[in-house]
């Protein structure tokens, strides 16, 4: 177990076949919102499966809080994760969705029914509660997959493009979520393109930095 | 706990949906499964019958009966009958020796008699017939009359009241057609004089051949020790070796095509699920993700596979059940053999032993799914 609320990567590398996406990465993230920046393909989403576990690092350690690695364990109780694409389980409605991660969380069965509630209604989707995920818009199911993050006020909060494709209205919610209901001592990665995000009060990670820029990419532009 | 009924209850579900999405998936998994399964059944239920009509055979042609012979001439009086000599083997088969003495017998109705005569050794084997008619020294031996009759016969020249028996079971063995005169040996001395020719019957249990063959090679040491080279016995082992190979081939024969059932199983299951797990796995990857173990995820497509098979053992076994006759009684089977009550190939125990094989065929079939499972969510999920 890791007494440490931080994030810590030592040496991260990480590739997919012979590209190689992370190379010796070191970062150090604090309780709090953290932006994390870059072009597409720059390893954004990489960083953040490989600190939710998800993937495997090739060299280096990752500490996280709460867990001694990023296992089942600590998917279960401390993680919460969105991914770019949507990501609702479809044979269940939306309260058992999030009720399902809460469970898993081992959180008592009342605490869970509270967070339940308290998400949907911030995240305004409590008329759709009942509902299938495959009868709601796709700014709908979005704030349904965060309020699934967020019901087990996890310690580690992975946000994979939250607002992309978004209207503003549902990205002003999904924003003041972020701004005001983040948990205590949780440490919130965020990797996005969308500008918006920037109004809110944050650290930053420019990704950019540690790749080359893809120049055929800049010719185009 | 509750999180894992929650998500075994939703893979339930992902599962009752899928079949509805896919029901062809699910009727080729049946089908498979239904006709391994009543193949296996019936090649069992053929298999069974043909034993049991191998064990009938063999009790027939007397698989646990050894037969000793032995013509004795004048020279041999006094000497001990084969029946004493075998005496102390009684506590391990059966003993039935008798003597045919050459005497003259007639019945004025059925012709020609022959006379044996029995020790003390054979009594028991003798009692449950004489028990049931009225006492009498000499006793006639058919199944032409009723048990109990009384009636005169002409042994060597004189009219002698004898009460009829039927013949017991065992004198099938013998080779004696004429009608029988049996009195002990008691009653016998008169007509000894001229030597006489002796048979014993040693009826043990066929069902243990290493006990046949023990008690054979008794007999053996007994015949040498006595120096009894006169005596000829025929013994079974060489058909109860032959049976035994039988039975060998037989359960290798039925233990192969189990195995080859549950491969087939394995191979048809395992394509079919790791399709089904190409188009869920988004859906798999993502229960994953949030921290559910892979072997729930693994349990989730075995308990598919293990339903699958109940539902489609329990097809074939009313689909053999309800063709049983058909089947064997077209395959040339005794009708009694096919009678259920006797003999029931679907009884749930031999349904097991032979549907165990489909089983293990199913729970292989996940092995597939079981290495899918090892790619990392990270790289499923976007």
């Amino acid at each position: 177990m890791n007494d440490s609320t931080d994030i810590v990567c030592a040496g991260l590398g990480f590739g997919y076949g012979n590209k190689q996406v992370l190379d010796r990465f070191d970062a150090h993230f604090s309780p709090g919102l953290t932006l994390i920046k870059g072009f597409s393909g720059c390893g954004k989403s990489t960083l953040l499966k490989l600190v939710a576990g998800y993937l495997r690092a090739t060299s280096g350690t990752l500490t996280v809080p709460g867990a001694r690695a990023p296992d089942a364990a600590f998917q279960r109780r401390h993680l919460g994760f969105v991914f770019q694409q949507l990501n609702l389980l479809p044979l269940a409605t939306l309260r058992r969705n999030l009720e399902l991660i809460g469970a898993l969380a081992e959180l008592p069965r009342n605490q869970v029914r509270a967070q339940t509630e308290k998400y949907l209604a911030l995240l305004g989707l409590e008329e759709f509660a009942e509902r299938l995920p495959s009868t709601l818009s796709g700014g709908q199911q979005q704030r349904a997959a965060i309020a699934r993050a967020f019901i087990k006020e996890p310690t580690v909060l992975l946000l994979d493009e939250p607002t992309s494709g978004l209207d503003d209205l549902n990205c002003r919610v999904i924003m003041k979520l972020l701004g005001s209901h983040l948990p205590p001592a949780c440490v919130c990665l965020v990797a996005t393109h969308d500008q918006r995000l920037s109004a809110l009060p944050h650290e930053g990670l420019d990704f950019n930095r540690f790749l080359p820029v893809e120049r055929h990419l800049v010719a185009l532009a | 706990m509750k999180a894992w009924t929650l998500i075994a209850f939703y893979l339930s579900k992902d599962i009752w949906s899928r079949w509805l999405e896919h029901p062809g998936a699910v009727f080729a998994r049946l089908f498979v499964g239904v006709l391994l399964a009543a193949l296996l059944l019936f090649a069992q239920a053929g298999f069974m019958i043909a034993g049991r009509s191998l064990e009938m055979k063999v009790a027939r042609l007397g698989a646990g009966t050894l037969l000793l012979t032995e013509v004795a001439g004048p020279e041999r009086i006094g000497q001990p009958s084969l029946g004493r000599l075998l005496a102390p083997l009684g506590d391990r088969a059966q003993l039935i020796a008798f003597r045919q003495l050459p005497v003259s017998a007639r019945d004025p109705l059925h012709g020609e008699c022959l006379v044996l005569a029995y020790g003390r050794e054979t009594f028991a084997a003798l009692a449950p017939s004489l028990a049931t008619v009225p006492p009498s020294a000499i006793y006639y031996v058919t199944a032409k009359l009723p048990s109990g009759v009384t009636l005169e016969v002409e042994i060597d020249g004189v009219l002698r009241s004898v009460v009829t028996v039927q013949p017991p079971t065992w004198l099938a063995r013998l080779p004696l057609f004429n009608p029988l005169l049996i009195v002990p040996d008691e009653l016998a001395t008169a007509w000894e004089g001229q030597g006489h020719f002796e048979f014993c019957l040693l009826l043990a249990d066929p069902s243990r051949p290493a006990e046949v063959r023990a008690l054979a090679e008794g007999v053996r040491t007994i015949l040498a020790m006595e120096r009894r080279d006169t005596a000829q016995l025929q013994s079974p082992e060489t058909l109860l070796d032959e049976i035994a190979a039988l039975s060998l081939t037989r359960e290798r024969t039925q233990a192969l095509a189990g195995i080859a059932g549950g491969i087939v199983l394995a191979l048809v299951f395992g394509a079919i699920a790791s399709l089904e797990y190409r188009q869920n796995r988004y859906i798999v990857a993502l229960l994953r993700s949030f921290g559910a173990p892979a072997t729930l995820v693994l349990l989730r497509y075995a308990v598919e596979a293990v339903v699958l098979l109940a539902l489609a053992g329990f097809g074939a076994g009313l689909l053999a059940a309800n063709l049983h006759s058909y089947v064997f009684g077209f395959a040339g089977f005794e009708a009694g053999l096919l009678d259920r009550i006797v003999l029931d190939p679907y009884a749930p125990a031999e349904v097991w032993t032979q549907l165990r094989w489909l089983l293990v065929g199913a729970l292989f079939s996940v092995v597939p799914i079981s290495f899918a499972l090892r790619q990392p969510v990270g790289r499923i999920l976007q």
